[in-house]
């Protein structure tokens, strides 16, 4: 755990030091002024780090949202004579507030995302350029008051200087913090994954609009700064092309890191400074970075780094621990109702019908196979189920309760949990923290406690932690819990997707072809952990299969598709002998050779 | 005065139109959204611009030079950065950072070049009026709306009838089921760019005689992207009627607030789009969207 401290916080406590030696001897104000600056852009860039780096939301109007900032404390402190105190938290929360508007992007593609903060940012300059007397127009405002924070008149380089970096210091604590519990962990997941961390209950619109607003925040803290320090402020420094310098500091340090958004704030700002004496060549310059980062490093200098070290790390804490499975897995083997149910379900692409009119019902605490040959619409009928897609007729009951228009993460932390045909994983983690990360929809954890960081946040974190191993064990992966998942092998992938699916809670377990691609001895011991399941957790399985011999052991109960329609549904014995799904499987004997 | 509007309005709505097309011919066809696709946009009027005070007299055969040259940018866009980023296995994020690269290297390259003055064309080619039954009309709006619906009625033909087109439509539906199907991908996406490209620096050559063309006129591109959304990103004619229907909006728009403000109502249209029917006005079906 002590050396994770350091890890997290080394980078700061470097900077730390750095400043209170430029502090104490630094005298040249020209260098004061681009610290100053440089801490304040590099503030930028760590809160645009949680938005990009850690949500996946590419934004490219966190110079708008700087602006929106600035303005609202040079208009208070200047206009309506407000406290430095207030102005400079109201404007943290202008920002976020403004940054509401566009949270509902965050449901759509990365792109669309883009696009509209662009829009938003052209926006800002346009209305900052016209706000008339409130914003000076494109001349700006002059004489913006020095702040006095209790007292303390700050009116020199050096005061700004050490200003600005203890808004650094205290921001870049709280980043670290706050992405230390499942918050941080959701953010990865829907980074890494989308599809996945939707599968295991996590809540993509709202874990990202939550990034996005947080990230608005502080860029809005850190104009209130900055508009003090020049005691000036005019449109320019809120261009879009300003934005991209912050995309550049952040793409170059490295996605998903604080201490590449420290060092790409810094290292961008200093290199900015050096090439000011050819300003044409700048942008040229970045662009080609931007261009050759995206082709050899697209995850950042950092992400080369974590994924050629942080394999192979061992931690043996969690070894010990002994929690019961059992408490935390098992669910009520109740009667024999139905957990799941299906009527006259018809889904239609175009003129094809996917599936046609299927009725289903699966008990409670049962293995259910799903079988057909290829394209019989499993997989069709599994995205309906889960939520990925919504059928054209008919309707899905779970547990009684009507969730056809359910989405996925929706129907996951409801305990509908499924694996996928080709194993998605969060890559850049390492097994146990995907299995952690599963179980997201179970833990309480969020903003608040992750800053705190008080006793029930750390207990509940090693709770999940020894659960998640021991899930791990239950899958025979404990060799592999501290392996980075992109380093795993195809079997060992399907077993850790299917230990993630299990730390949700399921109540039901949709299994989308386990067995595909597997060996002998990997199926047998796949055989044995879906038994095992039903057996010792009462957690009831789905699985979809063309391997007949797979499920006839295991099943209780099983179905078969053929082009869209269900052509068998009953106990193994009764399913093989149907002449239809013999006929379906091995086609139909002909009469006149016969 | 309202046909006036109109007109003028129809025409910057085509060159509109053209941007569009790009950008969706581009997404559908290789999953890139290149937020650069405005930068072609000014490389094509710059160089128009060179071409035209070079002395080439014939508009047409300056259309068709711009064309070229901005096709080969187009293409060396895709050859240099979007195959190789997609090769690396770069995702749409990665995808999109680098086309933030073009973005800013293009103008910074045409400032270089053309310098950082805004540029107008010969106004032999603004002035003049066409009369169209009782009113009059500014030719080069008129000759805008003509060339333009020209080129997209051409590019139409061309998708339908030509084996070529056939395939880029094939790849731009089911970009899997036509590599399947042995159409050679990497081939057709590299052709698909070199047209994109041809199509926005077309529009670049038909705006030089409307406003002017200086090195920073790429931001027009985002105003191209609000009219594929609003048509439904991805598809072809949507594109056409967004742009259309944006060109109006922006025409009518700005007789009734200042000029100043007449941009922010495209670039709010394209957000409350997304916020309020994301699909557009003809959305496809296909979105990746999860959640």
């Amino acid at each position: 755990m002590k050396s994770n401290r350091l890890k997290s916080y080394g980078p700061i406590i470097v900077y730390l030091i750095i400043f209170v030696l430029a502090a104490v001897f630094t005298q040249s104000n020209y260098y004061l002024s681009l610290f100053s600056q440089a801490a304040i852009y590099t503030i930028l860039a760590v809160s645009l780090q949680l938005i990009f780096g850690y949500a996946g939301q590419v934004s490219l109007a966190q110079a708008g949202f700087f602006g929106i900032g600035a303005y609202t404390s040079a208009i208070l402190t200047l206009h309506l004579d407000v406290n430095f105190l207030v102005a400079f938290l109201l404007s943290g929360i202008v920002a976020a507030i403004a940054s509401i508007i566009l949270s509902p992007m965050a449901k759509l593609s990365e792109i669309y995302f883009a696009m509209s903060t662009f829009a938003f940012n052209l926006i800002l300059i346009i209305v900052f350029a016209n706000g008339g007397s409130w914003t000076g127009g494109w001349n700006g405002l002059t004489n913006i008051p020095y702040p006095n924070i209790l007292g303390w008149s700050v009116d020199s380089k050096k005061e700004f200087f050490i200003l600005s970096s203890i808004l650094l210091i205290v921001q870049y604590v709280f980043m670290i913090r706050l992405t230390e519990g499942r918050l941080g962990r959701n953010f990865r997941a829907i980074r890494d994954n989308q599809l996945a961390a939707a599968s295991v209950g996590i809540n993509i619109g709202s874990t990202k609009t939550k990034g996005f607003i947080i990230g608005c925040f502080w860029a809005g803290l850190a104009g209130s700064v900055m508009v003090h320090m020049y005691a000036f402020i005019s449109p320019e420094p809120f261009h879009f092309l300003e934005s991209i310098t912050v995309i550049l500091m952040v793409v170059l340090g490295g996605l998903g890191s604080f201490t590449g958004a420290l060092l790409g704030g810094f290292g961008v700002t200093f290199f900015n400074e050096f090439l000011k004496e050819i300003p044409l060549y700048r942008p040229i310059i970045y662009g080609v970075c931007i261009v050759l980062m995206m082709i050899f490093l697209p995850n950042g200098i950092y992400g080369f780094l974590h994924k050629r070290f942080k394999s192979g790390e061992k931690q043996t804490a969690v070894a010990r621990s002994t929690i019961n499975l059992r408490q935390f897995l098992s669910q009520t083997k109740a009667d024999d109702s139905a957990i799941l149910k299906l009527e006259h379900v018809t889904k239609q692409f175009g003129g094809i019908k996917a599936l046609q009119d299927v009725s289903l019902e699966v008990r409670t605490g049962e293995i259910f196979g799903l079988i057909g040959p290829n394209g019989a619409g499993k997989t069709t009928f599994i995205n309906i189920v889960t939520g990925l897609e919504r059928p054209t007729s008919g309707q899905v009951y779970f547990q009684q309760r009507e969730v056809t228009d359910k989405t996925i993460f929706h129907l996951g932390s409801l305990g509908l949990v499924r694996t996928f045909q080709t194993s998605r994983l969060f890559e850049s983690m390492t097994v146990l923290e995907n299995v952690v990360t599963g179980m997201s929809c179970r833990l309480k954890n969020d903003i608040g406690l992750a800053l705190l960081q008080n006793k029930k946040f750390l207990s509940e974190e090693q709770y999940a932690v020894n659960v998640a191993y021991q899930l791990i064990k239950l899958t025979g992966l404990e060799d592999k819990a501290f392996e980075l998942c992109a380093n795993l092998s195809y079997g060992h992938r399907r077993l850790a997707e299917i230990a993630r699916a299990l730390a949700s809670g399921p109540k039901i377990l949709f299994l989308d072809e386990p067995a595909a691609g597997l060996n002998l001895k990997e199926r047998e011991q796949l055989q044995k952990l879906i038994l095992r399941l039903r057996d010792e957790f009462a957690i009831t399985i789905f699985i979809v299969e063309h391997d007949l011999n797979l499920l006839s052991n295991l099943c209780d109960h099983m179905a078969v598709l053929n082009f869209g329609e269900k052509i068998a549904d009953g106990s193994p014995e009764e399913v093989m002998q149907n002449p239809q799904v013999v006929e379906a499987y091995l086609g139909r004997r002909d009469r006149k050779h016969a | 005065m309202y046909f006036d509007i109109f007109v003028s309005g129809l025409a910057v709505g085509c060159i509109y139109s053209l941007i569009a097309m790009s950008f969706s011919l581009i997404f559908r066809s290789s999953g890139v959204l290149n937020i650069g696709t405005g930068e072609f946009v000014m490389i094509g009027g710059l160089v128009g611009f060179s071409l035209i005070t070079d002395g080439t007299q014939n508009f047409y055969l300056v259309m068709l030079c711009t064309m070229a040259i901005a096709g080969l940018v187009g293409y060396l866009s895709n050859v240099l950065v979007f195959h190789p980023v997609q090769k690396r296995g770069g995702q749409s994020i990665h995808v999109l950072i680098a086309s933030i690269g073009i973005m800013i290297i293009l103008p910074q390259i045409g400032s270089l070049i053309w310098g950082a003055e805004p540029l107008s064309f010969p106004s032999s080619l603004s002035a003049g009026q066409v009369q169209l039954g009782s009113a009059k009309i500014s030719a080069i709006s008129f000759s805008i709306i003509l060339l333009s619906l020209s080129i997209m009625i051409l590019f139409q033909l061309f998708f339908k009838f030509t084996r070529i087109g056939q395939a880029m439509r094939a790849i731009a539906d089911d970009r899997v089921m036509s590599q399947l199907l042995g159409v050679n991908h990497r081939k057709y996406i590299a052709l698909i760019f070199l047209v994109a490209g041809a199509l926005t620096g077309v529009a670049g050559v038909l705006l030089g005689p409307l406003y002017y063309v200086s090195y920073d006129m790429g931001i027009i591109g985002i105003k191209a992207f609000a009219a594929a959304v609003l048509g439904g990103f991805g598809n072809i004619m949507g594109a056409v009627i967004g742009g259309i229907l944006l060109g109006l909006i922006e025409a009518f728009g700005g007789t009734m607030i200042s000029s100043e403000f007449r941009d922010l109502i495209l670039y709010a249209i394209l957000i409350l789009v997304l916020l309020i029917r994301p699909a557009g006005i003809l959305g496809i079906k296909k979105r990746r969207d999860t959640a």
